[in-house]
């Protein structure tokens, strides 16, 4: 027994040392797995406040940039709504009232950090479980598509960035039903691969790629990012497409929470087939 | 050294990395680490295990506010562990003198930037492979850890001098 105890004294700094990576290497792995809570990360409650002091020193940094995208969004919403159409064909008539059911509905939040040159990035955002925003939820920017939210606190998320390696995000050319996934290829914060896309489609630059609409965490058709060029192997079935994305991380202060109201309807359906 | 200025140095240095160092981007991929300096430059005395802890809690600070997990935890644990061979032959350039404090002022420039150099290096290879199990990109991958481990450095050497001066 004293044979022990002289043993571990004398290596107390290596055994010190080997508990410590045991505590730091299981932190590693249980955070590498999707959608679990962890203490340590951002959006808990003394770092998020901290990074949430940060940001309201340095978001005056980007106001003015920040204030054209909404003014662009602005009008684009002002395009779509019901004062900017007249009727032109006075025969057909729809009643609107229990013909629509609303499926998704938007919570706003504002970054309040945000990396794009790491090999994994994230977001914080500044809502959290009092504005209803759960885990898995899509998240949006002006531009498109921003993220999924990983975890959340009482007040703040964290979200993974489309610049992240465990995201893929089910794509389609917009207006046709070529349906592909993107991919984050960890070199540039602008850019993003384009896969799954079999040889014998036709692909233009400048295409856009917009969400499929096959999960249930973004709506269909936002936009993804844009085919800036392509190539194919002659062995290969696939081509190789480069896309630039439709949202720059580098410049993003505001972003819109994906709510799907019918989220369990789908969710359980789909279950009962992986059960099968 | 009194405890309460290590502990100032300590907190300086973590937010500094989270509120300025973060938010370097150069080339957009390179983002320095520079909170490893407290290991560097903590008195040389100083109980072995209690800087093995502060580096590991240093590290899951980082990893909180980064997302990371336990990567920077498990880095500068290892580099912690590391630091006394490092010591033991840096004494060995001064005749086996004890050094009060690892910097640049007591040790010289040349001998601070192996020293320091080579911390950095590992703690940067560590955090890399960390975050990227594969090897598929290795030689891209590869000059982004050189890159990072000089920038990293640079700044350490500039707070270091800045510092020195109110000495």
């Amino acid at each position: 027994m004293r044979n022990i105890f002289v043993f571990l004294w004398r290596y107390n700094f290596f055994l010190f040392f080997v508990i410590l990576e045991i505590v730091a290497f299981s932190l590693i792995v249980r955070n590498n797995f999707y959608q679990k809570s962890l203490f340590f990360n951002s959006s808990n409650f003394v770092f998020s406040n901290i990074l949430n002091l940060s940001n309201s020193v340095t978001q005056y940094f980007t106001l003015k940039s920040i204030n054209e995208q909404l003014v662009k969004e602005n009008a684009f919403l002002k395009s779509l709504h019901r004062s900017s159409y007249i009727i032109s064909v006075d025969t057909i008539t729809i009643a609107s009232d229990s013909l629509f059911m609303r499926k998704f509905s938007y919570v706003p939040a504002k970054i309040v950090n945000n990396s794009f040159n790491r090999v994994n990035n994230y977001i914080t955002i500044n809502a959290g479980s009092k504005n209803n925003i759960k885990s898995g939820m899509g998240v949006l920017s002006p531009k498109g598509v921003a993220g999924i939210v990983k975890d959340v606190s009482n007040n703040f998320a964290a979200v993974y960035s489309v610049l992240h390696s465990n995201m893929k995000i089910s794509g389609k050319l917009k207006n046709t039903s070529i349906v592909g996934t993107v991919i984050w290829n960890q070199k540039h914060h602008k850019y993003a691969s384009f896969i799954d896309i079999a040889k014998y489609h036709q692909i233009e630059i400048g295409d856009t790629i917009v969400t499929s609409g096959f999960s249930k965490i973004f709506p269909e058709g936002i936009p993804i990012g844009f085919v800036s060029s392509y190539s194919y192997a002659q062995t290969g079935d696939f081509y190789d497409i480069k896309i630039e994305l439709a949202t720059d991380f580098s410049n993003i202060e505001y972003v819109y929470v994906v709510v799907n109201h019918i989220y369990q309807e789908q969710e359980v359906l789909e279950l009962m087939l992986e059960n099968e | 050294m009194s405890n309460i200025k290590l502990f100032l140095i300590f907190a300086a240095l973590i937010l500094l990395q989270i509120l300025v160092v973060s938010n370097i981007y150069i080339y957009n991929k390179i983002s320095p680490y520079i909170y490893i300096m407290f290991i560097i430059i903590i008195p040389a005395r100083m109980n072995r295990n209690l800087v093995m802890f502060l580096a590991f809690l240093s590290g899951l600070i980082i990893d909180g506010f980064y997302n990371t997990g336990g990567i920077h935890a498990a880095s500068s644990t290892f580099v912690a562990f590391l630091r006394p061979k490092f010591l033991t032959i840096l004494e060995s350039r001064f005749d086996n003198e004890t050094i009060e404090m690892p910097t640049a002022k007591y040790v010289g420039v040349k001998f601070f930037i192996y020293y320091a150099g080579t911390i950095v290096l590992i703690h940067n290879i560590l955090i890399y492979s960390l975050e990227l199990f594969h090897l598929k990109s290795f030689i891209y991958n590869f000059w982004l850890v050189i890159a990072n481990s000089a920038i990293s450095l640079l700044l350490i050497l500039l707070i270091d001098y800045l510092f020195r001066k109110e000495k």
